[in-house]
């Protein structure tokens, strides 16, 4: 008898997998009639006229920012379920150049709102209570992500999604120095030589 | 070793069960693929067909009787005919979807013809080590298992996608103001 109710469980189980790869085709077919109807995705552009080309450290951002060669400062809000959304989102480690302000009335909605969304406790996790930050910059939409490039505000756009967030975070670049000095290359009538030294283009040239 | 062989034909079982029943979920995806390989069009939705309930059948075969030789030839006969298809892809040098395991992006080639080395060997290894036939409660506690696991791994795919889904649907009705 427990035999049997095994099998019958095995069964089931390959059943629910079919089930379930069923169910994901209909959230795939979900996700393209959003894509078709222009709603996926679809970031609103914030006018930031008012603090384009200002330091963050003038709106009680922390220091560093004003060195940042580049990153994206999300603002996130307890009263947004796509903010709770994107913060549960947020795990270790925390992209590089991505910094998070979480703005709350109160302190006990600050709490909660960490609490319900698991938001993780981290250097570049700001906590604004009572939304000082925010009215200093005049920001009363959320989710907005703000690029800042060389220390500076740059341009702003809603975050309609974790998926977008992670698309528009900037890829930190760094020159690579070599251990050992290379030999000098040897210009020679070889075809090889000639497109190893011509691979980078410059302006305005073909590859 | 019975163990080690036990392990090797449970997981090829579950490879098999896996693709077998996606192919069935959906049959499309494998017979535009074989109709490609050149089968024909007439007969390109049973011959798919086929080959899906060959891969749940030799899947079940090797939980319930891993010690019977048509489940081993079954291995190598499957194995043959990916390894086929991967030989006339890059012989014909054409980029050919797979969809072996259910939707894959990936494309045949000769993956398939280097992959023919494990099944044979798991075979094989099968084939010298488990002579006799399992307990039924045992195969019964592997099945299960077996299941469940299948079952477990596509439940993650599925929660992610919910959550996925659930955010696009929260800022959409937040973000253009539409109400349920």
């Amino acid at each position: 008898m427990a035999t049997l109710a095994l099998i019958a469980v095995g069964l089931l189980s390959l059943l629910t997998f079919l089930l379930f790869g069923a169910l994901l085709e209909m959230y795939r077919d979900i996700r393209q009639l959003r894509d078709a109807a222009g709603i996926l995705d679809r970031p609103l552009v914030v006018d930031i006229t008012s603090i384009e080309g200002k330091s963050p450290s003038e709106y009680g951002l922390p220091g560093t920012l004003d060195s940042a060669p580049s990153a994206i400062l999300l603002f996130l809000s307890e009263r947004c379920l796509t903010c709770r959304v994107i913060a549960a989102s947020l795990g270790e480690p925390l992209p590089s150049t991505l910094w998070v302000v979480a703005e709350a009335r109160d302190s006990q909605l600050a709490d909660n709102f960490v609490k319900v969304t698991n938001l993780i406790s981290h250097e570049r996790v700001l906590l604004d209570i009572g939304g000082q930050i925010a009215n200093r910059m005049g920001l009363n939409t959320s989710p907005v992500g703000f690029r800042i490039q060389n220390g500076r505000f740059a341009s702003a756009t809603t975050v309609p999604s974790t998926r977008y967030l992670h698309s528009i975070l900037p890829a930190p670049l760094s020159l690579k120095v070599r251990a050992h000095p290379s030999k000098p290359l040897e210009l020679s009538g070889s075809r090889s030589s000639y497109s190893r030294q011509s691979s980078v283009a410059h302006p305005g040239e073909a590859p | 070793m019975v163990t080690l062989a036990l392990i090797l034909s449970t997981t090829v079982a579950g490879i098999l069960f896996w693709a077998g029943l996606e192919k069935i979920r959906d049959l499309t995806p494998l017979a535009s693929t074989m109709h490609a390989l050149g089968v024909p069009l007439r007969i390109v939705r049973p011959v798919a067909g086929l080959l899906a309930l060959a891969e749940i059948s030799v899947a079940a075969g090797l939980v319930f009787r891993p010690d019977s030789v048509f489940s081993q030839v079954g291995i190598i006969a499957l194995a043959s005919t990916f390894a086929w298809a991967g030989i006339v892809a890059w012989w014909r040098g054409e980029q050919i979807h797979c969809n072996c395991i259910g939707g894959m992006n990936r494309t045949l080639g000769l993956t398939q013809v280097v992959a023919f080395i494990p099944w044979l060997g798991t075979a094989a290894f099968v084939h010298l080590v488990i002579r006799d036939p399992l307990a039924f409660s045992a195969v019964a506690i592997q099945f299960c298992a077996l299941g469940l696991v299948i079952a477990g791994v596509r439940s993650i795919t599925i929660l992610r996608a919910r959550f996925e889904a659930r955010g696009d649907r929260v800022c959409a009705m937040e973000m253009f103001l539409w109400r349920r």
